[in-house]
């Protein structure tokens, strides 16, 4: 019997096994140890290798899979029947059991689906599931079910498309054009949510029987993975943009689709007609012929409709509608006679259309003179109105990019994110958009070194020299794979060697003389000169690829080789000895900063401990189980990190070779770490990020993103204290050692955190907890810098000025002053008991502190009640001040919003709002004030709501308003921190972190931070998050 | 060239393998040419049908081949499935402009059009995976072009190899983790 065929045997017989049972097997089957290795690392590789090869070749497209059968169960759902096949997937009908209900079933293509694709498509569900509008089919459940994603959708009976509902109900023009304008709507509202349909055409929208459209299929064709891109979408509806493959595409490209489902509804066919054309072709007629207009299908189109639709079909997108509302609102112009923007009209068009909505007014004997005037008036108020239009979508469309952009970057998606944010016009960018782009990219410095994959990096041991191994690319007249090296002194960066590299090679620099050595994949080692590149030296090393090269810092070469070798090499080029007990390739290579040992790590996921001078094994561990492919030495050379394929990082003691920790936190292999002097770790993975550890714990302590493909190597340049890593993405990054990022996590306080307060000016923060402490934290450092205990638990922190706090509960109150220690005076504030949220007046420095039907005025310098006001029956809980000191606002348990004159303490108005708001605030002459989830925006003198922040959030626990009033933060129950704008109301971005609810929110005094706390009864995780506008500098 | 065709399939019986470059020439350049017209011809959204085109181009060569020796129809079959492979490659190449490196960009359309799936890239990493295989081992490499590229079913790959079903599943299963494990490496 054929080898391959008795492995095949084994490794079918051995699959179903559990491990156990496995293991005997194994131990039986297997000849030698080499083929058992052989075997388990086949076993892991067909353990997750899902449905490969198993489509034939050529069904690349349109990959059937009616494999479900009625009856079948998927998820919690059982399969009535098919309902279409697609190119992503099948859609079926089935029937949920809870709740009861029938629900569409789309299953996407079997095929293999890596981790990180399914984690993505988990969150773009979770954003789809955001989306809530009556014409969009609302998306009910998202998951994985053997291997294969699938999503629950909202099943509309007996629907019909919808050219098949206008043809059948024979609709005429304005019903047709009344049913378009829903489905703008329906578009709108996802772009407003951050999601692209991407393939809007009239089979994805549904019409029910009641003539109620829904559209489906939102921004699913998305399950993208990687560097590529795809190309999504139907023809003729495709913009041109998405028949290009590099070009982004944003909610533009939607626009344009409408407006080819709109022209194919109204003339029964698409401007650019390519059904049945081979794909190849009907992209480049998209891209390069000129529509056909409507009035060429259909003369009496001429006009309006002739404008509307040639201005959401423009090439350029830069000229099409900003967005889907626009176009619906020029559709509504037009369905009510009002000019349209997209006819640059003249003043008898304006005049006509005046004339068409005011036909028994406007007679035929109107004087010029008269139409001149009423042009003249016109053409004012309407460029004043298409103005705040054109406003009003660029806004539109910047939220929706933001919305996109933090759920890109909860994911790691920093190119997607990027994307988004360049889309946001610049007097647009505010902190929210400063302080995703601080996420985007936290590295320090970036050398593009080109636009084509970097394969492989190293650098020097001084750090001046960075080496990579770049991949050839024709389209850039980069044709050979090449070695680059860039001089960090000079910023210079040259093509070093050309032609001769392959994508498999490794190099490295030697340490004592100015020399790099090139391991080949033909096995071969060359020494080339650093100056000139001449080779100094070759050598046939190994019989095979060399995938792994290392010097000692004596000058000592280790190799690793696909041969199952590895080889050390004196400084003269002669080989000291081989290790030969590998069973597999050897990938991973490290030397002990004192030169004393080497590890090695091979295919089969073992690690080996060398002697480095004597060749001598020390010891081999095992747990890996797959490739070993990094390792680093701490630099006491106590503990050993680990990378692997498994998507693993392991720390391991060397004294017994047992394991620290073990993570799984990235999202892809692990192809290599790295030992900082400062006795942390970093890797890199395929996943597009880095991660720093902590040495002796092996901890996660934070993420390095900005890579936008995979990392495959990193290294570290001690003379400038930086980590480097060489990236896919064509890029080199280098990133500080001790890198702060833009969102951070203050944690120390046991119980939850109640109270946050900024001191100096912003550079430190007071945070007061139910653990019964005060802390002081540097927010530089983030260092807990003091701690005073005994306190009771905190009602109220505020900040007097930039080196006093004043906080207390009940009848208690204590000033802090923060110098280079930290004192205290105490006072009892004898008639008082019941305290809740206190303001401090900065401007006048008194402290309104509520006190059951009373709010009392302390004056802080004295720490004396000055008077006190009565505020109503009830007992009051919040209070704010005016910005002009004169009035006092106040809620209380009688459910009544009240606005007092402190001088004359009278109450000048009460309005009853039926809750109790945790906090209140101040902006200008208007107060906000959450009431149920909601927040309102109200008049300072009547208390009447002039506005509603759009969306409701769950209930309110905390408000803040930036320095310069443009923002409100706001954050509660639901655990988000949202920032509004506060001349809008919209919501600008949802920030995601917090693991509890929200009890405070605090602007620093420039307005570039957020500190925010939650925290849980007794639970340690409490935490603070500081949120900054931009990355910090120091 | 049928006649040609015919002698190339008796040389080869005989033994002369100098005589398989011929008819992979052969075989790849009737079977270049059916699928062209096959994809020509038919709208976009259209599959390529390698076993039918295979067949076509055995019955055009070999007329209805019953006077075949068993080992030149399994010549033929292996042949054509090594074009077959050529064919879908280059195809895969083509489409997807491999020119611009590693950043191979992933065609996929939706409904109508043609749709390529995720497979289009990994189409050519398995191709260059499968060279590393054949060094190692050709029985593997030729079941999953048999399969894999031509289409067949593992009972027609056992009767073209000279297998027991149970033999080319093994194998099949072997090869199938073994690319797996290089293309994810």
């Amino acid at each position: 019997m054929s080898d391959s065929r008795r492995l095949g045997e084994i490794l079918a017989e051995a699959r179903p096994l559990a491990p156990d049972a496995r293991r005997a097997y194994l131990k039986r089957a297997c000849t030698n140890q080499a083929e058992r290795a052989e075997i388990e690392s086949l076993l892991s590789a067909s353990e997750t290798m899902g449905g490969f090869l198993e489509q034939p070749a050529a069904k690349v497209l349109a990959e059937t899979d009616g494999d479900y059968e009625p009856g079948d169960r998927v998820g919690g759902y059982e399969i009535e029947r098919l309902l279409g096949r697609g190119g992503s997937g099948s859609v079926y009908v089935a029937l949920q059991g809870q709740p009861h209900r029938r629900v569409a079933l789309k299953v996407m293509a079997g095929g293999v689906y890596s981790a990180s694709a399914l984690e993505r498509f988990r969150a773009e569900a979770e954003i789809l599931g955001r989306l809530k509008h009556p014409h969009v089919a609302h998306v009910y459940e998202a998951g994985v079910s053997e291997q294969r994603p699938f999503l629950a959708l909202e099943y509309v009976d007996g629907a019909q498309t919808l050219l098949q509902y206008a043809a059948s109900e024979n609709l005429d023009r304005r019903a047709r054009l009344m049913l378009f304008v829903s489905v703008c709507d329906a578009v709108h509202h996802g772009h407003q949510k951050g999601v692209i349909h991407r393939d809007v055409k009239p089979g994805n929208v549904l019409v029910d029987p009641a003539g109620r459209p829904k559209l489906i299929d939102f921004g699913i064709a998305r399950a993208d993975d990687g560097p590529t891109r795809e190309v999504v979408g139907t023809p003729p509806y495709m913009s041109p943009e998405q028949c290009e493959l590099d070009r982004d595409v944003d909610l533009r490209a939607d626009v344009y689709a409408l407006g080819v489902v709109c022209q194919e509804l109204l003339t029964g066919r698409a401007p650019h007609r390519v059904t049945g054309v081979p794909a190849a072709e009907a992209m480049r007629r998209l891209r390069e012929d000129e529509p056909e207009t409507p009035s060429a299908a259909d003369r009496t189109l001429r006009g309006d409709l002739d404008a509307i639709l040639s201005k959401a079909t423009r090439r350029d997108r830069e000229e099409r509608y900003p967005s889907a509302s626009a176009l619906a609102a020029d559709v509504r112009r037009h369905l009510r006679a009002f000019p349209v923007e997209a006819r640059d009209g003249g003043v008898f068009y304006h005049v006509a259309c005046f004339a068409r909505r005011h036909r028994g007014v406007f007679t035929a004997g109107c004087a010029l003179v008269v139409v001149l005037v009423i042009a003249a008036l016109m053409n004012r108020s309407l460029a004043n109105e298409r103005e705040q239009e054109r406003q009003e979508a660029e806004w539109q469309a910047s939220l929706a990019n933001l919305a996109a952009a933090t759920g890109a970057l909860r994911v790691h998606d920093v190119s997607e994110a990027k994307l988004r944010l360049k889309l946001v016009p610049k007097h647009l960018r505010n902190w929210e958009w400063d302080h995703l782009w601080s996420r985007t990219d936290r590295s320090v410095a970036l050398v593009q070194a080109t636009r084509s994959a970097i394969w492989s990096g190293v650098v020097s041991p001084d750090g001046n020299l960075v080496a990579a191994i770049v991949r050839g690319d024709a389209a850039i007249a980069e044709q050979d794979n090449a070695l680059h090296l860039m001089d960090r002194r000079t910023g210079s960066r040259r093509v070093f060697l050309s032609g001769d590299i392959d994508r498999r090679d490794c190099a490295a620099f030697d340490p004592q003389s100015r020399v790099i050595a090139v391991g080949h994949g033909s096995g071969k080692i060359r020494w080339h000169a650093l100056d000139d590149g001449h080779i100094v030296r070759t050598i046939d090393a190994h019989d095979k690829t060399i995938i792994d090269m290392e010097f000692a810092a004596n000058g000592t070469l280790v190799t690793g080789s696909r041969d199952k070798t590895a080889k050390v090499w004196n400084r003269d080029g002669s080989l000291r000895y081989t290790l030969t007990q590998h069973t597999d390739r050897v990938i991973g290579l490290a030397i002990s900063a004192d030169d004393t040992l080497l590890a090695t790590g091979d295919r089969a996921g073992v690690i080996r401990i060398w002697n480095l001078a004597s060749g001598a094994l020390r010891q081999t561990i095992t747990g890996h189980t797959s490739s070993v492919e990094g390792l680093a030495f701490s630099p006491d050379g106590e503990r050993l990190a680990s990378a692997s394929r498994d998507q693993s990082f392991r720390l391991w003691r060397l004294s017994d070779g047992s394991m620290i920790a073990k993570s799984f936190a990235h999202e892809g292999n692990v192809r290599d770490v790295a030992a900082l002097p400062n006795g942390r770790f970093v890797s890199a993975s395929w996943d597009g990020t880095l991660r720093v550890w902590h040495g002796v714990t092996g901890r996660a302590l934070g993420t390095l993103a900005g890579h936008e493909s995979r990392v495959v190597r990193v290294g570290v340049d001690r003379t400038r204290e930086r980590i480097v890593s060489f990236s896919m993405d064509g890029s080199v990054r280098f990133w500080r050692w001790d890198d702060v990022e833009s969102v951070r996590t203050l944690r120390a306080h046991k119980d939850r955190v109640s109270r946050v307060a900024f001191l100096r000016d912003g550079t430190l923060l007071a945070s007061g907890s139910d653990d019964r402490a005060l802390r002081i934290w540097s927010l530089e450092t983030g260092a807990p810098l003091h701690r005073a205990a005994g306190l009771p638990r905190l009602a109220y922190l505020e900040r007097v000025d930039a080196n006093t706090l004043i906080g207390g509960v009940g009848g208690w109150l204590r000033k802090w002053t923060i110098g280079t220690t930290v004192t205290h005076t105490d006072r009892r504030v004898p008639t008082l008991s019941m305290l809740a949220n206190a303001f401090y007046d900065r401007a006048r420095k008194r402290l309104f502190l509520p006190c059951r039907q009373r709010v009392a005025v302390v004056d802080a310098k004295k720490l004396q009640v000055a008077f006190s006001i009565p505020v109503g029956a009830a007992s009051v809980t919040t209070v704010t001040v005016s910005t002009d000191g004169k009035r006092l606002y106040s809620v209380g348990g009688d459910h009544t919003l009240r606005v007092i004159d402190i001088a004359t303490r009278r109450i000048l108005r009460e309005r009853q709002i039926g809750c109790v708001p945790m906090d209140l605030a101040v902006v200008g002459r208007e107060l906000v004030v959450p009431i149920e989830g909601a927040i309102h925006i109200v008049d300072g003198a009547t208390l009447a709501t002039k506005r509603t922040l759009a969306s409701r959030t769950g209930a309110i626990y905390a408000i803040a308003v930036s320095p310069d009033g443009s923002r409100i933060a706001s954050g509660g129950f639901d655990r988000a921190l949202r920032l509004w704008d506060y001349r809008t109301g919209q919501s600008v971005a949802v920030l995601r972190g917090h693991r509890f609810p929200i009890f405070d929110i605090q602007f620093s005094p420039d307005g570039d931070c957020i500190a925010s706390c939650d925290g849980s009864t007794e639970d340690v995780m409490s935490s603070i998050k500081i949120w900054e506008r931009h990355r910090r500098s120091s | 060239m049928s006649g040609r065709i015919t002698e190339v399939l008796e040389e080869l019986r005989r033994g002369d393998l100098s005589a398989r470059e011929e008819l992979l020439q052969l075989v790849y350049a009737e079977l270049k040419r059916l699928a062209a017209i096959q994809m020509n011809d038919q709208p976009a959204g259209h599959t390529l049908q390698p076993t039918a085109l295979v067949n076509e181009a055995y019955m055009r060569l070999l007329g209805d081949g019953k006077s075949m020796a068993w080992e030149s129809r399994a010549h033929f079959f292996r042949t054509a499935a090594r074009a077959m492979r050529s064919i879908l490659v280059d195809f895969a190449r083509a489409k997807t402009a491999l020119k611009r490196g590693g950043k191979a960009p992933r065609i996929t359309f939706n409904e109508e059009i043609m749709s390529d799936g995720a497979l289009t890239y990994e189409l050519l990493a398995v191709h260059e995976a499968l060279e590393r295989l054949e060094e190692r081992d050709s029985d593997m490499s030729r079941v999953v072009e048999l399969r894999f590229f031509c289409g067949l079913t593992v009972e027609e790959t056992g009767r073209v190899m000279g297998m027991s079903e149970r033999s080319v599943y093994h194998v099949w299963e072997h090869a199938r983790a073994w690319l797996f494990r290089e293309i994810s490496r």
